[in-house]
């Protein structure tokens, strides 16, 4: 609190609230600067260059979801059953961090039906999904 | 001693504004993505990343600027330049077609993107 002297005994007293716009400027100025952007995302990379010519990518197991939606693993009709089971005798234990299929999907699909696929893959232990 | 009272009204409706606004801003383009559980997060500090749109009715967006599909190779080029290490978020209708988003993907490739992040709303394991 300060008073000022006005005439005789007579004060006029007011809050000082400096502080106050010190604290809320620094605040905002907090905001500012350290809220992140967050994006809550499905991974999938991408063939780079010749594409199909990278032995690595051909070692990858291929997942093709039809526009029937059917599945096939490597050209072979499975089920979603055989297929979680046919991913675990791809990648055995100790195959941590190379868990990656090659995914094709049919165009006529909704991207819903999709990213619902992806993130099967992605419940079957799949790490890193390949869009070709 | 100068009235501060008005400069503190000015900061703290500021403040208050920031808080409300932040989420929509953060949000970008409004779009209805599809919903996954297994979802990772990346965190943007500062980094910048790229973020196509592309909305139910067809339209699609680069960052926050609308951009016709047949010039979203050119736009996205300029955009990428130099920041070829990082991914290209995509942000998709869930009700658009999947050929659509591959359309895209490829050009996310063409630009040389080696990943791209497909954004997803994050689905409760119970759902």
């Amino acid at each position: 609190m300060s008073a000022r002297r006005l005439t005789g005994s007579q004060f006029e007293s007011s809050l000082n609230v400096t502080p106050l716009a010190d604290v809320s400027l620094s605040l905002l100025l907090g905001f500012m600067v350290i809220t992140p952007i967050i994006f809550q995302t499905l991974s999938a990379t991408l063939p780079q260059g010749s594409g199909a010519g990278s032995g690595q990518i051909k070692q990858d197991p291929i997942v093709q979801y039809t526009a029937d939606r059917r599945i096939l693993l490597d050209g072979k009709e499975v089920t979603r059953e055989e297929l979680q089971s046919k991913l675990r005798e791809y990648f055995p234990p100790g195959f941590e961090g190379k868990r990656k299929v090659m995914f094709s999907g049919a165009g006529e699909l909704l991207y819903d039906d999709i990213i619902v696929f992806l993130d099967e893959l992605r419940a079957y232990g799949v790490e890193t999904i390949g869009i070709r | 001693m100068p009235d501060v009272t008005p400069l503190v009204n000015v900061a703290l409706v500021l403040l208050i504004v920031f808080i409300v606004v932040m989420p929509m801003i953060q949000e970008g383009i409004r779009v209805d993505t599809p919903e996954a559980a297994h979802l990772t997060q990346i965190v943007e500090e500062g980094q910048d990343y790229v973020v196509i749109s592309y909305q139910a009715d067809g339209s699609i967006y680069l960052n926050m600027r609308q951009v016709p599909l047949e010039r979203l190779r050119e736009e996205l080029a300029a955009e990428y330049q130099g920041k070829e290490e990082q991914p290209i978020v995509i942000k998709a209708s869930r009700s658009r077609p999947y050929s659509d988003i591959l359309q895209v993907v490829e050009i996310c490739q063409n630009v040389g993107a080696s990943t791209v992040e497909l954004m997803a709303k994050r689905k409760d394991e119970g759902d």
